[in-house]
Order: C-alpha cells, then structure tokens, then sequence
C-alpha cells in the first residue's frame, strides 16, 4: 500500500495528533490519515535501511527528498560502494542514476517485481497505487471506545472483484490517534504472508510519526526488512526540477 | 502370349520366383516401415508446431515476423475472423496476442510468457486443452487463466487462487487480475514453467484496444492444403481491411521447423539411401543369377522358333513381373508391419520424457506412423525398375547367344 | 580337406561368372555396411561429443543445492585452487568453469533481460572450439578485460554494434546493485536458443560484478578415456573436502541426456541391424540360388562316387571361398569409402555449407569419419556365418538326390 511508498519516500507532515472529539472518523479517515503521513508538501529525511536475509546483512544510509507523493529521490550515502546511488520515482517510473558509470536506468517492466536495493521491498511496491475506496471493500472490525484499554482501529480491506492485487484480505491497524500500526497481508486462504510494522513514533518540528519501519515476510523465516529515520526535515524548500533526469546524474 | 510364357516359366521356376521376389519383397517392407514411421514424425513435428506456434496461413502485421512485439497488430481481427470463417468453412481460424510481463502471486512473482487466444478455436487446434492435469481450459471470460505446472508449483498456487500479471503498455504500468483456472503438462520445461494462456478479451483493457490481434491464423485440415488456402485468405483480407498486413503460410512464419526437417532429412536419407541401393543390389544379383543361370532354357526356346526380340521381352517381362509380384506382396508386408506404429504408435516416452519442444511447440514423444501413398508407390515402381534394368543385361547378354551355344552352356 | 578344398577352389574358378556375380554382390553389401557402421559410429561419436564432452564434461562439479535452486549464491567457494587441483589430476583432459547470472543488457537502442555467462575463454576453447562460433569480430581473451561477447539473437535483437560499450545491470550476491559497462568485442552463434539470447564475459569480471571472488557455479571435467569416467568421480570427490559441493557424472547430472545418447544409439543399432539384415538377405539369396542352380553339377559329382557328406562339405568350402573373395573385395572397397570420408567429409548441409543446427547443436556441415578399422569385422563374419549357413540346405537337399535326377533337373 502507500504506506510503504510513503515510509520510504516520507515527505512528510502529519498531523493527527488528537482524535476528534466531536465524532468516530471514517474508515476512509483513517486510513487517509496513514497515507496523509507522507502525503505532505515536501520532506527531506535521511534514514538507515537494515536487510536481513538467510544469506546476507546489509546496512545501508540513505536520503530521501521528495515532493508530494509523486516525486521522490533517494540518494545512497552509505556503503562507500554504492554511495551516489540515487533512485528517481515521478508517478508510476522508477530511474536508477548509476554513478560509477554515469548512467541513468530506467527500471525495466521486467524488473519490477524485483527487490529495491536487496530489501524486501520490490520495485513495484515503491510505484504500485491502491485507491482504498474504489479498489477495496473495507470495514472496520474494530473501533476504539471508551473504556476499552486497546485504543486501535483495526480495519479488513478485500479487494474488490476486479482489483489486481495478490491479496485475499489485508488488516491495517492504527492507533486512536490514526497513526498507523502495522498492516497484515493474507492470502485468500487466510495464510498470513507478510506483516508491515512502523514503531518508534517521535516528534519532528512538532509533527508525530513512526520512525522505524519493518517488513516482515512471513515465508522466510528470520529475514527482514527494516528502515529507521535519523533526521526529518519538513522545512527546508524542495524544488520540483531536482525530479528530472537531468538532475540525477548531478 | 509372351505373358502367359512369362507366367508359365515364373511357376515352372517357382523356387526360383520366390527367392527373387523375396529379395524384392524384405526390401519393401524395410523401406515401407521406415518411410511410415518417417512421414509420421514429420506430420507430427508440422502439425504441433503449427498449431501452436502459427497457423498454415498466417495473417499479421508486416513487421510482426522480424520484431516479434505486441504492438505491431492487426486491426480489424474481429472482421478478418468473421470473413475468413465465412471464405473457408472448413478451417478454424485463430487469432493470438502474445506478450510478456510478470505474473504474481501472494507468494512469489515470476517471469511469463502469455498468449491471448480465442479459446474456442484455440481448443479445436491446440493439444493443451487436453493435457490439463486440473481445471479447465481458458474461459471466454476476462478472468481465468490456465498456466504450466511447473510455473503453478513456483506461484505456490491452487485453482481459483489471484494471480496479477502486469506488463508495460507504452511505458505504462498495467495489472490485471486472472483467477487460475487450470494448469497442465506438457513435459517440456521451457513451456511448463514460463506460459500461460488466457482469453483475448481480458487483454483488450491492458493494452488499452479492443479488438486487435498480433496472428490471425487459418488451420487447415492438412498442411497439403496450405498453397490452395493463400490465395484465398489474401482476397479475404485485401476485401475486409486497408490496412498492410503480410499473408504468409507457415513454412515462412516457421522457418525454424523447416530447417529442422531438413537437418533431420540428410541423415534419414542417407540410411534410406543406401537401404534402397542394397535392396537394389540384391534385386539385380538376384536377377543375373536368375537370367544367365538358364541360358539353356533360353537356348531351348531360341531352338523352337522363338524370335531373340521376343527373347528379349519375355525376360524383361519375367523380371517386371517378379517386380511387381514382390513390389506388391513386400508393399502389402510393409504396410502390416508398419500397421501397430500407425495406430499405436510407437512409444518413446521412456526414453525422451513426455513432451519435447521444437522451437518452442511441444510435441508428443509417442509418433505415430503415416503411410506416405506417393512414397509407397514409388518403392514399388522403384523394385519394378529395378528389377527390369537389372534384367537389361542378361537379357542382352541371352539374345546373341545362337540355340546351339545356349544349350551348351 | 585338401582335396576337398581343390575341388572347392576349381569349382569357385571354373564357374567365372556366376562368382563374380555373387562376390561382387556381396563385397557390396560388406562394403555398404562398413561404411554405414562408420557413418552411424561417427554420427554417435559427434553426437556425444558435442551433447556431453562439449556442453556439460563428463564430470560435472556444483553446489549440491545449485541445481535445485539455480540461485546465484549457491556457488562453490575457492574454485580457483579447486581448478588447479583437478587440472593435476591423472585422468583429467581438461577444466572448465562457468559462473551464470541473469542481467539486465542495455546497448545504445535498447536493452533486454539476458543470461550471462561467465567463462574461462582459453578452457572454453580447448573444450568446444567456442571462437569458432563468433561469427563477427573477436573471442574474449585470456585475461580479464571487461570485454563481452552477445549471442546472435540478443545482437540482432538490441541492434548492437561491435565496440560499442554494453551495459549490464543486475543485483549482486550481497544484494548490492552490480552494473557495469563492458565492450562489446564478438558475437556468437551456438544454435542453442538460450545461448544465443545471452552474452558471455570472463569469469573473473562476472565474479567482480556478482561480488563472487573465485566462486563458480559449474565446473566442469573432461575425462581422457570415455570409460574411466566413474574412477576419475572418485578421485574428484576425494578432492572436493565441501560437503556443500558435489561431483557427478554427466548421466547422474542429466539422466535426460543419458536417455537421448540411448535413444540415438539404440535408433542406430536398430537401423545398422535392419541394414545388415537386408544386406543379409541378399547374401542368403545370393547364395541359395548359386547353390541351387547347380543341382545338376552336383549330381555329376555323386556319379562320379564323391560322398555325399563330401559333397555338403565342398559347397560349404566353396562358400567360404566365396564369403572369403568378397570379403577382401568388401574390405578394400570399405576401406577405401573410409579412407575418402576421413579425408574428404560427408557433406551433411545438403550443399549449402551452413553449420547445421539441431536440438540447440552445432554440427559441422562436413563430417569427417575416423578411420574405424574395428567396425569393418561385424560385416566380415556376418557374411562368412550368412553365406556359409545359407549353403547347407540346398547342399543338403541336393546331395539327398539320387544322381540321375539331379542330373536331370535343370
């Protein structure tokens, strides 16, 4: 979902601190407001990305610029071997700008489904868009009261008839104040097949947010995915010629 | 009254006759089995690659040939369908879209090579409709798709199960959801593990045009009817559309099943060869031995009044008809034996698995023989032959002997 | 017997014409059956060189989980001082090893997921004459130079030119990104589909790009006597101290192949039989009616007071005569089909000169036979057994009569 692509790509803002008093928001609401997370005018975050897989560890440092949710640029500072590396998203493409030969890719159809950077996270799921309401039915299974001590909202989202996606149901949690918690994503037998979690919720420029963000693939044990935020910054101007082509290779 | 002389030496002769026709007839039957068996493969080899992989006249785009892209397309396929199912009854006509992209499933993603079909024909031409272990074939609907097992077992997926396949349309990124709804075997690798199928309509909305088609093609009952059929599916096409689309039959569209025939066909022809010059040679030894062995018979009947012209005609015509006797009879022994391999068959699954692929066209491992009717004419034709010229110099040799000379001997 | 043979040899002399006949007819079937077992050996010896020796080695070394998994980290570790220690072995003719990746190619019009190889080029050389296949420009050196070579169909396919420099993307072993550029220096043409849409590097600079040092995927022994093959598996897994990393023989790699070699040599067996037994025949014939048209000769020779045991004997010697002049006639005229085809080839294209390309194999358009002096005695003795069996009966028969009737048949 956005989440991912929004983590990733952060820009930004937030801003549901409290819930309002005066009514239960929708599910739309809520899940606008995991999406909003990022949905901000412009963000410039760095971050740690730790992969961990049955034969490798990675650990990488990276900088993420992004404007809207459209635009992102992600710059690789760490390892020394693939700092420069920068990967470009503009609406559904992806460019990689490999500096050791000064090039720039675009990120072929095949290739999509490929991992980004070695993580659990593919290529696809940086671009793929899910629009909730026209593609999901969703309902909530479960609302914060008062008096009940889980202050969640636990939402069921199945895909609509014809919506090309490979799940059979996916739960979003979020907390009472809509920040989100994790995301479930099953099969149509119910297995559950990967689980995404976002912890450490700290405060930037006054704004609340998760800052650690984990996949977790359910069929390979004890591997993982997981990206920490260092630094966010929702202040410093962002302009929209960095996301060209022309930029990257700078 | 030469013939009924003929007739009556060649009974006379009777052991004599046998071994002659003998050496004729084993030579028909080895080279009658092993054309049989030959033909058969052959039709094979054409047959699943033609209907798999084109057609026996192929309509598409002039450049589909070469670049093998989906976008190069035929317009107006549903017209050109209709009208050339109007022209030729007879035939069923295909109409295919292949393109690549990736097939996704909750567990894994996998490379796939797809092909959009009309099922309805499809299943008329295809093997695949039969060699599904489970489900059905692809529905004319724009969910199910049918895949290899091998590709299934990778997908970790049952029927019914989502699988999204999503492809670049014009550097777009475009999914659509299929339900699988059956998977088959072929045996072959390459096709189990990396195809699918699926209806044309559920691919008209990723690539955003309804209607198109990358090979529109006509399935003949038989290939022999290939160069009858092309005139008319021009006419068809020229009268339905405007737009330039290049008519082919499949020797152009596969070119690589053509070149394997003939690869196959130089050292087949080699053994066929020198089978026939052995045949040949036990005919015309047989023969000389025949002829000279009864100079004295001849001298006889040179002593009683006979003419040396008729001499002469009486052995070419003893030898003509021991050709044909043993021609026929081995012709007739041929085809018995070849008889089980026409209709069981001959097995080869042990030995080379269930399917193999020929560029690309799985065919099945068990060949089926076909007699070949010109080829065994001309074996006959060829033992009458031989038996006649291999009697052309004994019999030359006979008429200038004198009688007295003759039947001293 | 000696007076037995005299008689046998002055019958084979005075009857010039009739052991012409059956001799030549016979040498002709020795000779046609030589030259067909020598054809169909050769067929069988390219056959497996090319299928075996040439693509997979007799000895194939791997991870064990590699040919499962396929996947690029299933490699086997320090293959380099692996290499050095197989190539000191006794049995061993040659050492190749491969590494093999899947990339993204891009030239400067367009690009294409490819199978890349790596290769050590001088191995791949001597192991199946691989420069001959580069159809344009050169083969990779010996030393690692960030050249590339592309097969034919990703050539024409990405309209590449030779010099230009390739880019190939993949990940790498760690899960890194790999790209680099290297210089298109040849194309190849294998006939393999899969080859032919791949490139191929020095496996040093693919182990460089994957982050796989001295790693390989496939190595792969050629034994020097084709029969040695299961000793040189055992002295090769004494070797190999990895558990990880297995030694198998090329049928235990590839029971599918083991099961063509079979099909073709049993498909060759069965049609040398067919041929030898049609050659057979003839010979049989042949000497049936030699034997039989001399019914009355025989007769004179009873009246003369010969024995018949006598008699059954010396047509028996005779044919050995005979079976023995067509032999030698056989022999030369085999030896001979041999000797041109060892020099001159079998044209195998049908005139047009193009390799020829089948199950993904190149065959050299000329095939030439070796000098296969061993195949030349099946023929030898099938004949002497054929001739001399098929005179008994008649003989027999023949002796059975009394001698005026046999005298008096014709």
């Amino acid at each position: 979902m956005k989440y991912i692509q929004g983590t990733l790509f952060a820009c930004g803002l937030v801003v549901v601190t409290t819930t309002p008093a005066f009514a239960e928001p929708t599910i739309e609401e809520v899940l606008m407001a995991a999406d909003d997370l990022f949905r901000k005018e412009h963000s410039i975050v760095t971050m740690e990305m730790t992969v961990k897989t049955s034969r490798y560890e990675r650990n990488m440092k990276m900088k993420a610029v992004a404007l809207g949710t459209e635009k992102t640029m992600i710059t690789i500072l760490e390892p020394a071997k693939e700092a420069g590396t920068v990967t470009l998203k503009v609406d559904n493409n992806i460019w990689n700008y490999l500096p050791k030969v000064d090039r720039v890719m675009k990120v072929p159809a095949g290739m999509m489904g490929g991992s980004w950077m070695g993580s659990h996270v593919s290529n696809d799921d940086l671009v793929r868009e899910n629009r909730f309401s026209e593609d999901f039915d969703a309902k909530f299974i479960h609302i914060p009261t008062d008096g009940n001590a889980e202050k969640i909202y636990e939402i069921e989202m199945v895909p609509k008839e014809n919506t090309a996606v490979v799940w059979g149901k996916i739960v979003a949690r979020s907390r009472a104040d809509m920040l989100p918690l994790d995301v479930k994503y099953y099969d149509e037998d119910g297995t559950l097949k990967r689980i995404d979690k976002f912890e450490d919720i700290k405060d930037f420029d006054g704004v609340s947010l998760p800052t650690k963000f984990s996949v977790l693939p359910q069929d390979k044990e004890g591997e993982y995915t997981t990206m920490t935020y260092t630094s966010v910054d929702f202040t410093t101007p962002v302009s929209a010629d960095m996301f060209s082509l022309q930029a990257l290779r700078k | 009254m030469l013939l009924q002389l003929a007739f009556r030496n060649l009974r006379r002769n009777l052991r004599r006759t046998l071994i002659t026709s003998a050496a004729v007839g084993v030579g028909m039957v080895v080279l009658i089995l092993s054309n049989t068996l030959r033909a058969g493969q052959y039709d094979d080899m054409i047959d699943s690659s033609v209907s798999q992989l084109a057609g026996h006249v192929v309509v598409q785009h002039p450049d589909y040939q070469k670049e093998q892209e989906t976008d190069l397309v035929v317009n107006e396929q549903g017209a050109i369908v209709s009208a050339l199912k109007k022209a030729l009854p007879d035939a069923t006509i295909t109409s295919r879209i292949r393109l690549g992209g990736i097939l996704a499933s909750s567990s894994s993603p996998t490379v796939i090579g797809l092909t959009a079909v009309n099922p309805q024909s499809e299943d008329v031409v295809s093997d695949l409709p039969d060699k599904l272990v489970s489900g059905t074939w692809v529905l004319d609907d724009t969910k199910s798709i049918v895949i290899g097992q091998n590709m299934a077992d990778l997908l970790q997926v049952d029927l019914g199960d989502r699988l999204v396949f999503t492809t670049s349309v014009d550097g777009e990124m475009n999914s659509h959801l299929y339900r699988l709804s059956g998977v088959f075997r072929t045996g072959a690798e390459e096709v189990d593990a990396f195809t699918g199928y699926v209806s044309l309509s559920s691919v008209a909305d990723i690539l955003g045009q309804e209607n198109t088609s990358n090979q529109v093609a006509v399935h003949l009952q038989s290939a022999d009817e290939t160069s009858a059929a092309l005139p008319t599916v021009q006419r068809v096409v020229a009268d339905t559309t405007s737009q330039e689309l290049a008519v082919q039959p499949w020797e152009e569209v596969l070119p690589d099943v053509v070149a394997m025939i003939q690869v196959d066909q130089v050292s087949n022809e080699m053994i066929s060869i020198s089978l026939m010059f052995i045949v040949a040679m036990g005919i015309l030894n047989t023969m000389l031995m025949n002829v000279l062995e009864r100079s004295k018979e001849f001298g006889v009947l040179m002593a009683i009044g006979l003419k040396r012209s008729s001499l002469f005609k009486l052995i070419l015509l003893e030898a003509s008809l021991i050709g044909v006797f043993g021609g026929v009879i081995g012709a007739l022994l041929g085809m018995a034996a070849s008889y089980p391999l026409v209709t069981n068959g001959l097995d080869l699954t042990s030995m080379m698995g269930e399917g193999v692929t020929i560029s690309g066209a799985v065919t099945s491992t068990v060949i089926y023989g076909r007699y070949d009717a010109n080829w065994i004419l001309g074996y006959i034709l060829l033992s009458i032959l031989c038996a006649v010229l291999s009697a052309l110099y004994p019999a030359w040799k006979v008429q200038k002997l004198t009688p007295v000379d003759a039947m001293r001997s | 017997m000696s007076f037995l043979f005299s008689i046998a040899w002055r019958n084979v002399l005075r009857n010039g014409k009739r052991t012409l006949i059956t001799a030549t007819a016979m040498a002709v079937s020795v000779a046609i059956c030589i030259f067909l077992s020598v054809f169909t050996n050769q067929f069988y010896a390219t056959f497996f060189d090319l299928l075996v020796t040439q693509q997979m080695g007799h000895i194939q070394i791997q991870n064990v989980d590699y040919a499962k998994s396929k996947a690029l980290h299933d490699t086997i570790q320090e293959g380099d001082a692996l290499i050095e220690r197989l190539q000191s072995l006794d049995g061993t003719s040659g050492v190749s090893a491969k590494l093999y990746g899947n990339v993204l190619v891009s030239g400067a019009e367009d690009s294409a997921g490819a199978q890349v190889i790596g290769i050590l080029p001088s191995a791949e050389e001597t192991a199946r004459g691989a420069s001959s296949q580069i159809i344009e420009g050169t083969y990779l050196s010996d030393t690692p130079a960030k050249h590339a070579i592309a097969g034919v169909t990703l050539y024409e396919d990405l309209e590449l030119k030779i010099g230009e420099e390739l880019f190939v993307y993949t990940q790498a072993a760690d899960g890194s990104m790999a790209y680099d550029l290297y210089n298109l220096v040849g194309v190849y043409k294998s006939g393999a589909t899969m080859l032919d849409r791949g490139i191929q590097l020095h496996v040093s600079d693919l182990q460089d790009l994957l982050i796989l040092p001295s790693q390989y995927h496939e190595i792969l022994v050629t034994d020097k006597e084709v029969a040695h093959i299961e000793a040189l598996q055992a002295d090769i897994t004494n070797l190999v101290s990895a558990d990880s990393v297995g030694a198998k023989t090329w049928w235990e790699t590839s029971p599918q192949t083991k099961e063509m070699m079979a099909f073709q040599e049993v498909s060759e067996v069965f049609f040398l039989g067919i041929i030898f037994f049609i050659a057979g025949f003839g010979v049989l014939n042949t000497m049936l009616m030699a034997v039989f048209e001399r019914t009355r000769e025989i007769g004179v020779m009873m009246a003369l007071g010969l024995q018949r045991i006598k008699i059954v004997q010396v047509i028996v010697i005779e044919s050995a005569l005979l079976a023995a002049l067509s032999s030698v006639i056989g022999l030369a005229m085999g030896g001979i089909i041999n000797y041109y085809l060892s020099v001159q080839g079998i044209d195998l294209s049908g005139g047009t000169g193009e390799p020829l390309q089948m199950m993904g194999l190149n065959f050299d358009p000329t095939m030439y036979v070796a000098m296969q002096v061993e195949s030349y005695w099946v023929p030898v003795m099938g004949l002497f057994v054929i001739a001399m069996g098929s005179s008994l009966w008649p003989a027999y028969r023949a002796s059975n009569l009394n001698p005026v009737d046999a005298i008096r048949s014709e």
